[in-house]
């Protein structure tokens, strides 16, 4: 992939480039793009990555399709507040390609989240290495169930997935504690270290701005 | 500046502290010596109100301030530091990072970067780490005497005046073991703080040299020396000295 440096480099995706995407670049999401459910369709041979940072709407529904020789990367994080239902499918068509998808959702203290992320790596294909990683914070014990859903059709495929959904831990907490941090900024520290860590430094890293 | 007055602590019923009084002042250096489970530890972590122990009696006065049921962070920010046995590490939240917010809470300032950043990498020289420390996640990957060298980066910018050490020589190799005491030994001569030790280490005892020295057993402070107690301790060990090596209380 590109050897991206400042956060200029990155290209937004919008409703003019969704179907004329260039090759070895990072994407960030538009967020009004994410209002319609969307399409992505990789070209063949394309390396590409795609990032969706501290989303905020109730409903997202993302499709990529991968046909052969890609690799894709495809990082988001939701910060959620509200009743949301968030899907995002990748469909793997073809074979030799990768696929990374990982996630980090938090939900806040009227959240109640509902989150599927599938896979469908399709009969007849080879070659194929796929893997899902989505964590969930639920720090008021709301609703929140993040569904990772694998359908895999072929023997000759590396495929997994990860879910984990839990609150801050204890030992963190008291540490920052300890060096003189209260509470709220802790937790403030600890939240934004756990939504920014799937992220390019600097895409997150605001001394760089 | 430091009062332990008769203080009681469990975990889970079970009795660790018991009736333990310790007084340390202005620029002194004790040491903690004892058999394992003697609650020497526990000492250290109740003076930061860890939320893992129940203080049953008694209290601790810092600097004429009762912090017994206090906050850890506000009891950080009397100017309290502690370095634990085997600290921690966060991944992706970087020293800087957690040292600027440390400041600025402490402050209510804005931290200059230029100025902090300076001050992080002049730190980093003393105590002979890579100066890229300062960028990285806290203690991640770090080895156990990299850890303790990191800590010490973190208690130079926070400036303390009351030190815990509990066990700082584990992990750390010889030439590492007399940089850490040195550049204690350095801060404390700037900052003319306290330091509490819990070791047993020979080396470590010798190079920081304490004013006093206590062995505790049984959850409290059982004997109370100078330098030459420690020396003492060390030769003849807790079975042959006047020390058997149960430290630890039972709760009839």
């Amino acid at each position: 992939m590109n050897n991206i440096k400042k956060k200029s480099d990155y290209i937004i995706l919008d409703k003019n480039n969704i179907n004329s995407l260039q090759d070895n670049n990072c994407y960030i999401f538009d967020k009004a793009l994410l209002t319609d459910n969307i399409c992505i369709n990789i070209p063949d041979g394309y390396n590409l990555e795609f990032y969706l940072i501290n989303y905020e709407g109730d409903k997202l529904d993302i499709t990529f399709n991968q046909n052969n020789n890609s690799f894709v990367i495809f990082s988001f994080s939701i910060i959620n507040n509200m009743k949301s239902n968030y899907k995002i499918f990748n469909n793997v068509n073809g074979s030799n390609n990768k696929t990374i998808i990982k996630g980090r959702i938090y939900n806040n203290v009227d959240a109640d989240t509902t989150c599927l992320v599938s896979g469908d790596i399709k009969k007849d294909t080879v070659n194929n290495d796929y893997t899902e990683d989505v964590r969930g914070l639920n720090l008021y014990s709301n609703n929140l169930v993040i569904k990772p859903d694998l359908i895999v059709s072929t023997n000759e495929v590396v495929a997994n997935h990860m879910v984990t959904i839990g609150n801050f831990e204890e030992n963190k907490i008291t540490y920052l504690k300890e060096k003189g941090i209260g509470e709220e900024n802790v937790k403030k520290l600890l939240l934004s270290n756990f939504l920014k860590g799937i992220f390019p430094h600097e895409l997150t890293d605001d001394d760089n701005d | 500046m430091l009062k332990v007055n008769n203080l009681s602590v469990s975990v889970n019923d079970k009795i660790l502290l018991s009736d333990f009084n310790i007084d340390i002042n202005d620029g002194e250096i004790h040491v903690l010596m004892g058999p394992n489970g003697a609650g020497k530890s526990t000492l250290c972590k109740v003076l930061f109100n860890n939320p893992d122990y129940t203080i049953n009696s008694g209290n601790i006065i810092f600097n004429n301030v009762d912090i017994t049921n206090m906050d850890p962070s506000e009891i950080s920010k009397l100017g309290m530091y502690i370095v634990n046995q085997s600290p921690i590490s966060i991944e992706g939240v970087s020293n800087a990072e957690m040292l600027r917010i440390a400041l600025e809470e402490r402050t209510g300032e804005k931290v200059g970067i230029f100025k902090f950043n300076k001050e992080l990498e002049d730190v980093c020289t003393k105590l002979n780490i890579p100066k890229d420390f300062i960028f990285r996640g806290i203690n991640e990957g770090m080895s156990g005497g990299e850890r303790k060298k990191n800590e010490l980066l973190h208690m130079w910018i926070l400036k303390p005046s009351f030190i815990i050490l509990d066990e700082i020589d584990s992990g750390l190799d010889v030439d590492a073991l007399k940089i850490v005491a040195n550049n204690l030994i350095e801060y404390k001569k700037e900052y003319n703080c306290s330091i509490l030790i819990v070791t047993h280490h020979e080396k470590l005892i010798e190079l920081m040299h304490p004013d006093y020295v206590h062995i505790v057993k049984n959850g409290k402070v059982s004997k109370t020396g100078d330098y030459n107690l420690a020396i003492n301790t060390l030769k003849e060990g807790f079975i042959n000295g006047t020390l058997d090596m149960t430290g630890s209380i039972s709760n009839e």
